[in-house]
């Protein structure tokens, strides 16, 4: 999910680093500073997801767990995803500093969309919380693929071959990945409540 | 703390399957021909990975082709390239916004320090010509490991440091935020 440095065209590392500027700048301000260690460890949470690799057909994919982020922090979830992603690129190489921007509109805007519209359901019943995990799990993957095909699109047209690959290989990950958001919510709604900010 | 445990967990997984989302390539002269080998971090071969070749000078696309199931392309140096004593950029693009660079310098493909090698050894029963594919094959044969654990080393994977490296990053992040913030309490 990581697009590197060097294939997409100026424009767009432009607007991509002003819509993540914008998004981080955002969560920021509507960051809670109580909860900052919470932001922190979901953060470092992320910073190591990228390394849990599930082994699929010729290629290789990675969990993120930005629904997992969104559902959580909400718009908070912005800053964790950029900060986390610009230490992974300072110690794994994955991106580039250059990309940054793009990578974090691309991973970050659907982990908030999807919190930000399934939160509410955290509140309510067992059922509706755990549906609430599995669609921000699949959906801000799915997002995010989207998003990252397009990119890749505005850069060069002849990547709309590779859009359709890139929204197929993810298939698996965005299961995947609905499934432990899923389990992860519903073990936190189980046992640390106060984390997702509900009352149980 | 829950979330600790989770940090944890995900600690306890990752060198079992602990690879990256990064195209690494290395390639080799031997001779008249270049290979590529190109891959994903951790030995995963990349299957039919789109290679250019550039010159590094002027930016002029040289060369283009695909890459086998192991992940390797091999192309002969056409002789223009020879001439030109081009430094070539090479790039083996994986689709999906992955792509990685290796470069090959003149110096590595002109073969005129062998040449005068060889013509040095004059009165031998072996041809100038037959010792330099001699040297040449010993060569490439030796240092092809030598070369490639040298790639290897360039492109390590995230160790154990790395990963402590970036946590402990975050967790001080959120303490310096913490402090800042905690420095002028705003206002009851």
């Amino acid at each position: 999910m990581h697009i590197s440095e060097g294939i997409l065209s100026t424009p767009v590392l432009i607007g991509g680093a002003v819509l993540t500027v914008t998004g981080t700048a955002i969560g920021l301000k509507k960051l809670d500073y109580d909860r900052i260690m919470t932001v922190s460890l979901l953060s470092a949470t992320f910073f190591v997801a990228s390394l849990i690799h599930v082994p699929l057909g010729p290629g290789s994919v990675h969990l993120l767990l930005g629904g997992l982020l969104g559902l959580i922090l909400g718009w908070g979830a912005f800053p964790a995803i950029v900060v986390a992603l610009a230490l992974q690129t300072l110690f794994f190489q994955f991106g580039g500093m250059v990309v940054l921007g793009v990578n974090g509109i691309v991973i970050a805007g659907p982990a908030v969309l999807c919190g930000l519209f399934l939160r509410p359901q955290l509140a309510k019943d067992k059922n509706q919380r755990m549906t609430a995990g599995f669609t921000a799990g699949f959906c801000s993957i799915f997002l995010s693929a989207l998003l990252m095909a397009a990119f890749l699109y505005l850069s060069d047209p002849g990547f709309v071959k590779i859009a359709g690959l890139i929204l197929f290989s993810h298939l698996p990950v965005m299961i995947i990945e609905g499934l432990i958001t899923m389990f992860i919510i519903n073990f936190l709604a189980k046992v640390q409540p106060e984390i997702l900010s509900i009352k149980n | 703390m829950l979330l600790r445990i989770v940090v944890f967990l995900f600690l306890l997984l990752f060198p079992l399957q602990a690879h990256g989302h990064k195209i690494h390539v290395f390639a080799w002269v031997s001779g008249d021909t270049i290979t590529v080998e190109s891959g994903f971090t951790g030995n995963h071969p990349l299957v039919n990975g789109s290679v250019t070749v550039i010159n590094k000078e002027n930016g002029e696309l040289l060369l283009r082709g695909t890459g086998d199931k192991r992940g390797i392309f091999t192309f002969s140096i056409p002789p223009e390239i020879k001439q030109k004593k081009a430094d070539l950029v090479i790039t083996v693009a994986g689709g999906e916004g992955h792509q990685s660079q290796w470069t090959i310098l003149a110096d590595e493909y002109q073969q005129s320090q062998i040449d005068s090698l060889a013509s040095t050894s004059q009165g031998s029963s072996i041809s100038n010509h037959e010792l330099k594919r001699i040297i040449e094959e010993v060569l490439t044969k030796e240092l092809a490991p030598i070369k490639r654990s040298l790639a290897k080393a360039e492109d390590s994977k995230p160790d154990f440091r790395d990963i402590m490296g970036g946590i402990g990053y975050l967790l001080g992040l959120a303490g310096l935020v913490a402090w800042l913030k905690n420095r002028h309490p705003a206002a009851p």
